[in-house]
């Protein structure tokens, strides 16, 4: 006789496990219409605390795709991209990975945080998948030689560097404090900074980290102020930039800050407002000065208002992918690798040629401050107040 | 070397304040609120929108915006505390104690990423004009600048313990309360309508939890969606530190723990801020489970 | 009739008044939202048009886009129907019906047992046809089979709430990760010295914590699990911090290029897959084992009544400290598997979230049986994994609903998808 309780205990386990294996294998994922359609896929933060510039680069490859499509796609064949949220975190990134090689992409851009870049790349690198990363600048993403691994942004170590330069050299500050968020982006930045300072003879008077989920800093802030420091340095993303400047202010830590690209970005002003006056980032050349790049800023409000600061590495990213894809013999992996390797390509911002670690050529960062509310490139008479 | 101190006192009463729903609760129904966390982060939230719709509505006085911020804040926060109650807690009042403990987890993982989804995940600002007239410096001690925004967030929360303090011992409702975390059988049987004590507890606990969720979000200038977690853990730190079930142990407790951990960064660097509770909570549970001014409690057969 | 009909109808009312309460009461977050407002350089707040919006074009849409999803509901409805027709307690008509059916001869375990035996064979018949993707998916589902049943003998046989298993997890991803950065070991010589490494902790721990209440022991774990996460990410010297550890390919799960029978070559994925079912399997049996023995009655006897317990002569101190030593050494076995897999592991992976998935996946499937982790380990792990991929404009909305769940679970349903009647009343009347 069939009681309840036998019922479930033989039936639930069996109706689970046929039944997911049935959903995993109805739905496969197999996309029918494989030869008139080229995936591409978009890996980054779309949920999550950095949700925003994980989109804004999104949408940056979201407008190249579309200029392309309407040229007629690449050999009449549309292109979609097949976006896959990672949240920043490592684990995820890895999933999103395996998830788009599943979904047969021909390459991807991205992903976003260099902890995440890290260990995607690996997967990419197994399944022979093209990966070229906008925003990660932490070294070891294209120091481990993988062929098929770039980057159209900075280093974390030419990041430091050019900051740690400019802080001796121009600012000729003598007492640096550093702080960092103990992420690999985060600490890496600041420990390139540091050993840049330590170069040109200038040992830092603070150094030390905070949890990326902190959001009260004052007691930090206490430890930096007792040091007396004219300038200190913080390597982290603008979520955090934006209390730890209105904390420091507050508290009486009256000098600049200077940080790295992970400060740039709107936020920033509407969290610290007159607090941010001043402060020093490190960043690309001013999209608004190549000229190439003001028509991309012109069809990007266009279509999604106003572009973040990753925007436009996304959608150079993008482009140097599907000119790959279009002209490099096949869509096989070593074929565009050594694609990408060989040819100079041009982008919104500039003509871009990679090294043979996927690392772009040349040098890359300069100076910006916070001026009147806005991000503008530092020019030599304009000073901290 | 005063700046720790003062720092330290400051959040310290803010941990107070939240600590103090946490040992209502505790007290009255012997199970920990871990949704409590998420009740003040709501009221911190609701705060800032209130302000914000002030702002919309063009120019209005400071102390009026900000009061109606407290009240509204603290209404919403009362009202989810009271809902999280009948929900979740109430229909498990005679169950194992492992399952109001589950539920409470849920209620939180449930709680924060509605939150998390109807706002924003990432970082919100208090606006600033409204924390703007408090932020200038009162005075000066050695090498501690104490602006009137620490008085203000001190003073508040003191007047808010002191009253909580009096409406327990002096009113009805306290009274009724007290019997009712002594033993709730026999003050049932006494004739006093346990339910809305209880609820009343929630009620209490929830709005000064809000409030210390709005002085949080001044002092940090910023609110996210997970500082409940954060906060609540210290917080409930703070309540076993000082005996949980105990007012004045809570209070005590939350000074404590700010106190170390400005402390521990002090001594130790940034790196250890986040140990610092959880090894203060850790030590107590190990080597004086019952806190400072708790009684000792004998296990019922 | 009428008086069930009665008490559905004012239950219904109860139902609808609460909705709109908590619909009230939530009202200020969903419709209200902050806005940067450029000209005057202030926060401003404003109705949220866009989520109106969301609710009346693109919910309904992607409601039916994944429509096949509402069939399973119906399925799920149907089966419960049939569920309530059979009766609850077995009467047996002595011989007659054993003639006619003769597995009822057999107990009711054995017969169970046989259904475990087939069952992973045909998933892994099944999987021969399946794609990577699905093989990493059905590799996890065996990994948090692992940690679910580490975990159910202390949450579900014991009765110790433990909110930190995420930490013993992590140390046994991390023993393999530094000893394979000291010594590049591969992955399956580091089961064993993660398994003591994992029942090390689980003993540390536990000798302070096994006195505290039920309440403070939750906590304790919890903040371990906080303290390790940070103690990984500070000493970055040896743990690699925030980086990680990588572990190199060679020492992951093997990939064979071309073997007799498989011209393709194995991929990762599928080398994995079955290497974690076989160690389910293992584990499958130690439980049975355990469960049904001295020790696992025991176990239940604290859990049910500590003080009776040791009254009857119980050692409650050393059973429950046996139970933390073996979920340690579960999670840590389960730990290699994860970093063998991922080839990347980092502090944040094994978090408080961790611990919370791991928790519901031993309540929702059924705390203290044996299959029940198993079921809910399968159930949960996919639901999440098939959401975020087949649906994923819903996918920031799955932790919000897994909280609701855990609820509902407890509200409705305290003895999980498996337990029994019994253990319904076992979870209601306790203590």
């Amino acid at each position: 006789m069939i009681t309840r309780s036998l019922f479930l205990r033989m039936v639930l386990p069996v109706v689970s496990l046929f039944g997911a294996a049935t959903l995993m294998v109805g739905c496969g994922g197999s996309n029918a219409k494989d030869d008139e359609v080229i995936y591409i896929g978009v890996a980054g933060p779309f949920t999550g605390p950095q949700a925003k510039i994980g989109t804004d680069m999104a949408q940056g490859v979201d407008l190249a795709v579309a200029e392309w499509n309407e040229r007629g796609g690449i050999s009449g064949k549309k292109i979609v991209v097949i976006r896959g949220d990672d949240e920043a975190q490592p684990k995820q990134a890895t999933a999103v990975a395996q998830d788009l090689v599943a979904k047969k992409v021909v390459g991807v851009v991205g992903h976003f945080n260099s902890g995440c870049s890290i260990p995607a790349s690996e997967v990419f690198n197994d399944k022979k998948v093209v990966m070229i990363s906008p925003a990660s600048t932490n070294p070891r993403v294209t120091d481990r030689g993988y062929n098929g691994v770039f980057r159209v942004c900075g280093r974390d170590d030419q990041q430091g560097t050019v900051a740690g330069k400019f802080a001796i050299e121009q600012l000729k500050a003598s007492r640096i404090a550093i702080l960092h968020d103990k992420t690999t982006y985060g600490e890496g930045l600041a420990n390139e900074f540091k050993k840049t300072i330590e170069s040109l003879g200038v040992e830092p008077v603070y150094f030390g980290g905070v949890s990326k989920e902190e959001l009260d800093f004052r007691a930090v802030i206490s430890a930096i102020k007792a040091q007396n420091p004219d300038l200190w340095y913080f390597g982290g993303i603008y979520d955090q930039g934006g209390p730890l400047l209105n904390q420091a202010r507050q508290s009486g830590l009256t000098a600049p800050l200077m940080s790295g690209d992970g400060l740039i970005d709107k936020e920033l002003i509407k969290s610290a407002g007159k607090n941010a006056e001043g402060s020093y980032l490190t960043f690309g050349p001013d999209p608004a000065r190549v000229p190439t790049a003001k028509t991309f800023i012109a069809k990007y409000r266009a279509k999604h208002g106003e572009p973040g600061a990753y925007s436009i590495y996304g959608y150079d990213a993008a482009n140097v992918l599907l000119n790959a894809i279009a002209k490099s013999p096949s869509t096989k992996f070593d074929d565009l690798a050594d694609f990408i390797h060989g040819n100079t390509f041009d982008s919104a911002m500039g003509p871009l040629a990679f090294d043979e670690r996927g690392d772009i050529k040349g040098t890359y960062y300069i100076l910006w401050i916070v001026k009147d509310g806005e991000f503008v490139v530092w020019e030599k008479n304009e000073t901290a107040d | 070397m005063l700046e720790p101190l003062t720092n330290g006192i400051t959040r310290g009463a803010i941990y107070a304040l939240i600590a103090l729903g946490y040992t209502m609760v505790y007290g009255i129904l012997g199970m920990i609120n871990f949704a409590h966390g998420e009740v003040y982060m709501i009221g911190m939230f609701i705060g800032i929108l209130t302000l914000g719709v002030c702002t919309s509505l063009g120019a209005m006085p400071i102390g009026i915006a900000l009061v109606l911020a407290f009240f509204v804040a603290m209404f919403f926060a009362a009202a989810q505390g009271y809902t999280n109650e009948r929900i979740a807690y109430r229909p498990l009042r005679h169950a194992s104690r492992l399952a109001p403990l589950i539920s409470a987890v849920g209620v939180s993982i449930f709680l924060q990423n509605f939150v998390m989804n109807a706002q924003s995940k990432d970082i919100v600002n208090f606006p600033r004009q409204y924390s703007a007239p408090l932020v200038s410096p009162a005075f000066v001690i050695g090498d501690a600048r104490v602006t009137w925004l620490q008085l203000f967030i001190i003073g508040l929360s003191v007047a808010l313990m002191v009253g909580l303090y009096l409406f327990v011992q002096r009113t009805r409702l306290g009274k009724a309360m007290r019997a009712c975390s002594q033993d709730q059988t026999m003050a049932g049987l006494t004739g006093i309508p346990v339910d809305r004590v209880v609820s009343a507890t929630f009620v209490i606990g929830s709005s000064l939890a809000a409030a210390a969720g709005i002085l949080f979000a001044m002092y940090n200038t910023v609110g996210k969606f997970d500082a409940g977690y954060v906060a609540g853990l210290r917080a409930f730190t703070a309540a076993v530190l000082g005996g949980i079930g105990n007012i004045p142990g809570a209070v005590l407790g939350g000074f404590i723990i700010g106190l170390t951990e400005d402390g521990t960064v002090y001594f130790w660097g940034g790196d250890w801020k986040d140990i610092a509770a959880f090894a203060a909570l850790m030590i107590i549970l190990i080597f004086r489970p019952r806190g400072l001014l708790g009684e000792r409690v004998a296990e019922k057969v | 009739m009428s008086a069930s009909t009665a008490t559905a109808v004012s239950r219904l009312k109860s139902a609808v008044i609460w909705f709109g309460w908590i619909l009230l009461v939530a009202a200020p977050l969903m419709w209200m939202r902050l806005d940067y407002d450029e000209a005057t350089r202030q926060q401003v707040v404003r109705f949220n048009s866009e989520r109106l919006q969301w609710w009346l074009t693109e919910l309904p849409r992607v409601l039916l886009h994944n429509g096949y999803w509402l069939l399973a509901l119906a399925g799920a409805i149907i089966g419960w129907r049939l569920w309530k027709k059979f009766p609850q307690h077995e009467r047996l008509n002595q011989w007659g019906d054993i003639a006619k059916r003769p597995y009822l001869a057999m107990p009711v375990t054995a017969r169970v047992t046989t259904l475990w035996i087939v069952a992973p064979i045909a998933v892994v018949l099944l999987c021969a046809r399946l794609g990577d993707q699905q093989r990493g998916w059905g590799m996890f589902v065996g990994i948090y089979i692992l940690l679910a049943m580490g975990l159910n003998l202390t949450v579900g046989m014991t009765g110790l709430l433990v909110l930190g298993y995420g930490a013993f997890y992590g140390v046994g991803a991390y023993t393999f990760g530094m000893l394979h950065q000291w010594t590049g070991m591969p992955f399956w010589m580091a089961f064993a010295p993660a398994a003591v490494v994992g029942a090390l902790i689980g003993l540390l721990l536990g000798l302070p914590s096994i006195r505290l209440r039920g309440d403070y022991l939750a906590i304790v774990t919890l903040g371990f699990g906080e303290v390790l996460r940070i103690l990984l990410k500070n000493f970055k010297s040896v743990t690699g911090g925030d980086d990680g550890i990588s572990i190199k390919r060679e020492a992951m799960f093997p990939k064979f290029d071309a073997v007799i029978g498989f011209p393709d070559g194995i991929t990762r994925e599928a080398s994995g897959f079955v290497i974690v079912i076989v160690l389910v399997a293992l584990s499958i049996w130690l439980v049975r084992n355990l469960v049904h023995s001295r020790i696992g009655r025991a176990w239940i006897a604290i859990r049910e009544d500590e003080t009776s317990a040791a009254a009857m002569g119980i050692p409650v101190y050393r059973l429950k400290l046996l139970a933390f030593t073996l979920s340690g050494a579960w999670a840590a076995v389960a730990g290699v598997c994860f970093a063998a897999h991922q080839g990347h592991i980092v502090p944040d992976s094994f978090g408080f979230i961790e611990s919370v998935f791991i928790l519901s996946m031993v309540i929702l499937g059924g705390m203290g049986t044996v299959s029940g982790p198993i079921c809910g380990a399968a159930a949960f792990y996919l639901s999440y994994e098939l959401l975020r991929s087949r649906v994923p404009e819903l996918a920031d909305y799955r932790l919000m609903v897994f909280g609701a769940l855990m609820v509902a679970m407890m509200v409705f349903r305290p003895q999980g998808l498996l337990g029994s009647q019994q253990r319904k009343i076992e979870m209601g009347l306790a203590e």
